[in-house]
């Protein structure tokens, strides 16, 4: 590159000539005059060499590979993939007044330029590349009508009405991920004309609009539980919603009912969790300071499992609310 | 589930726990080099969305993203017979960290594409061609001028060869019942 610019084309004509040379040099000659060509060639080489070094390392270009670059440093397309700029204008930069045409931008002769190759760029996809989720599988563009409607039916509300707040939310982005498939598998057909098979794309995107509606539908059945359960806790006296400890305060009624069963009530209470238990701590402390007798049959019925579902459904329905902007 | 992928923009801080989009991948044209991808997007969505979207969703960290609106021609509509112009088409392209490229398309489209259904769209597709010649001519292709085809070739050659041996045969053999009604 560090050439002067008044010996350009003369670098450029002779490396042309070199190259021929060193082509023709490669086949056999059954000439005697082989001997003579090989000998311009090398003397024209020497030449190159003697005027300018750089030449050399400028022809062997060291195949630059990094491993760990997969992207580009330009975003350019291809030379040969690129739009050709011609308008076909036959007079296009010909002078009105003296008919004269562009000047050609180099001192070489056109022919001598070497023409480019066809090179197109064939890029390593990542295996695990995020995109191939808009497909069914990688070496498959499409599914055919009959895989297409290999499918069951979507999720009802009532199988998603007793699954956790986490299920849910990953079913639904099954789903979202699953429309998505669908909307670019459809678009790609109707881009390559193909006809059968619109009526299973369309039963299998209405499944999942389905599962997502009954995802809906348990949530807000769910955050409707919860306001009622809310709304008839501020007027209960029992419950001081203000008190995030301990929300729960029991009545008379219950202090004096709870006495015979102190040994047991104790280790239910620990064992249980929510307000039950916690209820059943408190109220058996206050027997045992009070030393009241409590008949049995007014006990409320102990829950025999420990009951996790309503603080579960809380934690969704609070979650829920903050899902729809 | 991978590593998430390395990102070099700031996330946005707005939490959507249930968003219902619809996110075409687009095959992208032949010249587009294969570090960008092309999404058809819904009308609401800006550049962040997307980009925020593929992240969360697809694990995918992109660098650049240029939007597109694409207007659609007027309509007439079917319902009032006015004419009015459906909403634009939003897409969005994404300078990927890695380049992706789509599968090929099947070379066998008899799963989707019947016997017929392959014939009858030859047949408007020459239509069609037909029709954008006479548009942009202005004029009709004399018939003379156009291709031969072969039906025409193999009936003037039966119809030779009728002329000089005579014989009619269609290689079917005759219903006996109507074996009185030839006589």
């Amino acid at each position: 590159m560090a050439a002067p610019i008044g010996i350009r084309p003369v670098l450029g004509r002779l490396l042309n000539t070199t190259r021929n040379a060193s082509i023709l040099s490669c086949h056999p000659h059954p000439h005697p005059h082989s001997h003579s060509h090989t000998h311009t060639h090398t003397h024209a080489h020497a030449h190159l060499l003697l005027l300018l070094p750089a030449i050399q390392t400028l022809s062997s270009t060291p195949s630059l590979t990094l491993p760990s670059q997969t992207r580009l440093f330009s975003s350019t397309p291809e030379l040969s993939m690129r739009r050709p700029r011609r308008d076909g204008n036959r007079l296009r930069g010909q002078s009105s007044l003296y008919r004269s045409g562009l000047r050609y931008r180099m001192n070489i002769d056109k022919s001598e330029l070497p023409q480019p190759a066809h090179f197109v760029r064939t890029p390593k996809v990542d295996p695990d590349h995020g995109l191939w989720q808009f497909f069914y599988s990688k070496d498959k563009l499409l599914l055919t009508p009959e895989e297409d409607s290999e499918h069951g039916r979507g999720w009802t509300v009532e199988e998603l009405r007793h699954k956790s707040w986490d299920d849910l939310h990953k079913l639904w982005w099954v789903c979202v991920k699953e429309q998505n498939r669908i909307a670019t598998a459809r678009k790609e057909k109707s881009r390559m004309r193909l006809q059968a098979g619109q009526e299973e794309t369309a039963d299998r995107l209405t499944e999942v609009r389905k599962t997502m509606k009954s995802i809906k539908h348990a949530l807000t059945e769910r955050f409707y539980l919860w306001e009622d359960a809310r709304v008839l806790a501020e007027n209960d006296s029992e419950i001081d919603l203000g008190n995030t400890e301990q929300p729960y305060m029991p009545g008379r009624y219950l202090e004096e009912s709870a006495a015979p069963e102190e040994g047991e009530g104790e280790g239910e209470g620990v064992a249980s969790e929510g307000h039950e238990g916690e209820a059943k701590i408190s109220t058996s402390q206050a027997e045992k300071e009070a030393g009241i007798e409590i008949d049995p049959t007014t006990l409320p019925p102990l829950p025999s499992t420990p009951s996790s579902s309503s603080s579960e459904t809380s934690t969704e329905a609070e979650k829920q609310p903050s899902a729809r902007p | 589930m991978a590593a998430p992928a390395a990102r070099n923009f700031r996330l946005g801080m707005k939490q959507l726990f249930l968003p219902d989009h619809m996110i075409t991948f687009l095959r992208p044209s032949p010249t587009q080099p294969a570090q960008f991808a092309t999404f058809k997007v819904p009308l609401r969505f800006n550049k962040l969305d997307l980009r925020d979207y593929l992240y969360h969703a697809y694990n995918v960290s992109v660098l650049a993203v240029r939007s597109h609106l694409r207007q659609q021609r007027v309509r007439r509509s079917k319902f009032h017979h006015r004419i009015y112009r459906p909403p634009p088409i939003k897409t969005m392209t994404v300078e990927l960290t890695s380049p992706f490229v789509w599968p090929k398309r099947p070379d066998d489209l008899s799963a989707w594409n019947s016997a017929h259904a392959e014939r009858s769209e030859k047949f408007s597709k020459k239509q069609r061609e037909l029709q954008r010649q006479m548009q942009k001519y202005g004029k009709m292709p004399m018939y003379a001028e156009m291709p031969v085809e072969k039906s025409r070739i193999d009936l003037r050659k039966e119809a030779e060869r009728l002329l000089k041996e005579g014989g009619w045969n269609n290689d079917r053999t005759l219903d006996p019942r109507f074996e009185g009604q030839k006589q």
